[in-house]
């Protein structure tokens, strides 16, 4: 698929990796549009690079479902969806302090992270490709997720929304070839960005130890992926690692 | 990785998806210089192309380091090696007919592994071996294929391409203090040369069981493999691109 002229959604686009990718497809001649739940950050983004968008909550079936038919009524179906948002809450599964306390992982991490990976993605892809299909539009949907699928530690949650992420992508890949719309996704490692920089210095310091290049990824580098599967017409139902190496 | 101006070496460049790479990478101001086994197609590239090239066996440790030493000695040490000639004879592991019950031959097997798994070792530490010598922060990419989930008939080929997944994970880690990368690509059923070679009812149950509903074309793998050159966090890793087939 060429990119110049495709109309693009990006969600968690108002920040991290997400603005990154909006910048880079607009330069390239794409038309981004993104989705984030930080008025204040779609406001900075439109007038910087004036890119549109608009606060939505992915994990709400009303705000998804009424924002793609809004956003399809005025600039028709999307060409490409690209299923960015998604937080982190970690915390490890069974946690024992000293002699006195054992504490359980809190299933409101579980829940938040679940609903904003994972039913997230699933409802933002759902409408995309309802309205794709509707419409006879070839597009491309990529999932972002992560290299946390393999499962990492303190993070039950995310490893799974990111691996259940990865299962969707290959089926909707096999579901939806028929209309000619085709599914990947994307596993970044550890990628320079806020989501990053708020891990604990000796925690980071530990992880670059374990990255065989040394360093974090820069999030150019994932911009750079996601252009790869817009473009690439074979490209589908699989995952590219971008990871620097690194095996968790 | 930039790609322009870089020397690339191509083994199986002779044919079908190396030769098509080769031919990229002079488009991109590239230097290739391809390696295969028939002397015709080294001719037939230069005078088409102007791409260098020789008959070298990948599978003969001789030949192998007898090429890299006199490629380096003639041109300094490859920035990028493409893993790329592989070959295929296959066969039932166990195959009934009627009474008869033939074997795998272990001649098949040899053949497939002397050429898709060790020619791509050999290939892969000569190359490594002036990198670090010289201090080149080079990159290799391995050839794989969808193959390497374990194919009906491929024994051998699945075998050689699921180890080489392996060996491109294990110099990931071993070759990054010397700032080389390595990586592979999973190519699925490709419009070449090897694909022709099928039988025809056969390609039409492996095109029924590509979701994409065609075969892949050789330009889509070879914007795979600029992009594997292109990005510099990308190591250790198979990059699929198959049309979401699934063996």
């Amino acid at each position: 698929m060429d990119i110049g002229g495709k109309k693009i959604i990006i969600t968690g686009g108002g920040r991290g990796m997400g603005r990154r990718f909006a910048l880079h497809l607009k330069k390239l001649g794409a038309d981004p549009f993104v989705l984030d739940v930080v008025q204040q950050n779609l406001d900075e983004l439109m007038s910087e690079a004036g890119i549109p968008g608009r606060v939505v909550d992915v994990s709400s079936e009303d705000q998804v479902a009424a924002f793609f038919e809004d956003y399809a009524r005025e600039s028709g179906a999307p060409d490409v969806l690209v299923n960015n948002a998604g937080i982190t809450a970690d915390a490890l599964f069974i946690k024992k302090k000293g002699d006195a306390e054992i504490i359980k992982f809190p299933l409101e991490n579980c829940t938040r992270v679940i609903n904003i990976n994972l039913i997230g993605s699933f409802l933002c892809a759902r409408e995309a490709a309802y309205h794709m299909i509707k419409k006879g539009v070839k597009g491309v949907i990529v999932n972002i997720s992560s290299i946390s699928r393999a499962g990492n530690v303190g993070q039950t949650n995310y490893s799974a929304s990111k691996s259940a992420v990865d299962a969707m992508t290959v089926t909707w890949a096999k579901e939806l070839a028929k209309y000619g719309i085709r599914i990947g996704a994307i596993a970044p490692g550890y990628i320079n960005t806020e989501m990053v920089a708020k891990l604990r210095p000796d925690m980071l310091d530990k992880i670059i130890q374990n990255i065989p290049l040394g360093r974090l990824g820069e999030m150019d580098e994932i911009a750079l992926t996601v252009e790869f599967i817009i473009r690439n017409d074979f490209f589908t139902g699989r995952v590219v690692e971008v990871d620097g190496g690194m095996r968790i | 990785m930039e790609i322009s101006g870089k020397k690339v070496i191509i083994t199986g460049g002779g044919r079908g998806l190396g030769r098509n790479f080769a031919i990229s990478f002079k488009k991109l101001e590239a230097r290739p210089y391809v390696i295969c086994l028939t002397q015709e197609n080294v001719d037939a590239i230069k005078s088409e192309y102007g791409i260098p090239g020789r008959v070298v066996d990948v599978g003969s440790e001789p030949q192998v380091v007898e090429f890299f030493d006199s490629y380096v000695e003639e041109n300094g040490v490859p920035d990028i090696v493409v893993n790329n000639a592989g070959t295929t004879a296959d066969a039932l592991f166990i195959k009934k007919k009627g009474d008869e019950v033939t074997k795998f031959p272990l001649t098949s097997w040899e053949k497939v592994i002397g050429v898709n798994l060790t020619g791509v070792f050999l290939c892969a530490r000569e190359a490594a071996y002036h990198m670090v010598k010289h201090g080149v922060k080079g990159l290799i990419i391995n050839i794989s294929s969808v193959s390497r989930a374990g194919n009906l008939g491929q024994t051998n080929y699945s075998a050689a391409k699921s180890a080489v997944d392996a060996m491109t994970v294990t110099w990931a880690k071993e070759l990054s203090r010397f700032g080389i990368r390595v990586g592979a690509i999973a190519p699925g059923y490709i419009n070449t040369d090897m694909v022709a070679g099928v039988r025809p009812d056969v390609l039409e149950k492996v095109i029924q069981n590509i979701p994409a509903g065609r075969l892949g074309e050789t330009t889509e793998i070879t914007e795979a493999l600029n992009f594997v050159v292109r990005n510099d966090f990308f190591t250790g890793r198979v990059l699929e691109v198959d049309g979401g087939m699934r063996i």
